[in-house]
């Protein structure tokens, strides 16, 4: 399978599922469902349009790893956050509360330990770029987090549940630095 | 780093994918080192000399 083929196989798994959960969320009025929707289906459609932009290349052995590691995974912790999170609502004791809180972090382990062996496994010139796209996640989402301390330190902005952005914040910045480090090795 | 790859990758027939497949590496890798915006290091310099059968002097020229 060439990698054009799969970010259009995956933009097209993403926002199907979105508008499904999108349909479902309107006819049972489920907020979790309406979120999960917007989400999947605007994630699908970036996928989708990135689809021009990622070349026909045949996925290599340790792409194609990486693809079985990463998007079950993934699966897995929308999964969660659409379907037992939010069971939070309604659970008030501790220890199921704990468990249901911290239900996210094995699928979440998963996709760490998936993007860690595909940047370890990557060609010489593959780790120069990750790891530059890598020091302008870490950079940019380390100031931003900076900032927002301060200013929440300083009583100025309420961040409700604001750690749980980093990580996402760290692969969204890491995956358009790549992708603007990757511009200077152009195909020629 | 100017070199003759592409001249010595052409004359086996082979593609760029083909050539990245035997060295264990990207074919833009192959594509960056062709185009003189990525100069390899030792240990895959070494391993493209030994897939073409000449010294490496031949292959990559020394500016």
């Amino acid at each position: 399978m060439s990698n054009r083929r799969f970010m259009l196989a995956l933009g097209l798994a993403a926002t199907s599922t979105g508008i499904a959960l999108l349909i479902a969320g309107w006819l049972t009025s489920l907020p979790a469902l309406l979120y999960g929707g917007a989400v999947c289906g605007g994630t699908g459609a970036i996928w989708l349009v990135c689809v021009r932009w990622t070349n026909t290349d045949r996925m290599r052995s340790v792409e194609r790893r990486y693809a079985r590691e990463f998007v079950p995974a993934m699966a897995a912790y929308v999964g969660i956050m659409l379907l037992l999170w939010p069971m939070l609502a309604h659970v008030h004791d501790t220890i199921p509360r704990t468990l249901i809180a911290l239900s996210p972090a094995l699928p979440v382990l998963l996709v760490a330990r998936s993007v860690m062996r595909r940047v370890r496994d990557g060609d010489e010139l593959e780790q120069r770029m990750f790891l530059e796209a890598a020091a302008i996640a870490g950079l940019t989402v380390g100031v931003l987090s900076l900032v927002a301390g301060f200013l929440q330190a300083a009583g100025l902005v309420e961040l409700r549940a604001g750690l749980l952005w980093v990580l996402p914040g760290l692969f969204g910045v890491f995956g358009l630095a790549l992708w603007r480090v990757k511009q200077r090795y152009p195909d020629a | 780093m100017n070199n003759h790859l592409r001249t010595l990758r052409s004359q086996h027939g082979w593609s760029q994918a083909q050539l990245g497949e035997q060295l264990d590496v990207s074919r833009q890798t192959i594509n960056a080192i062709e185009t003189g915006k990525y100069d390899p290091s030792l240990p895959l310099a070494f391993k493209i000399a030994r897939l073409f059968g000449l010294p490496i002097e031949s292959i990559f020229l020394d500016e």
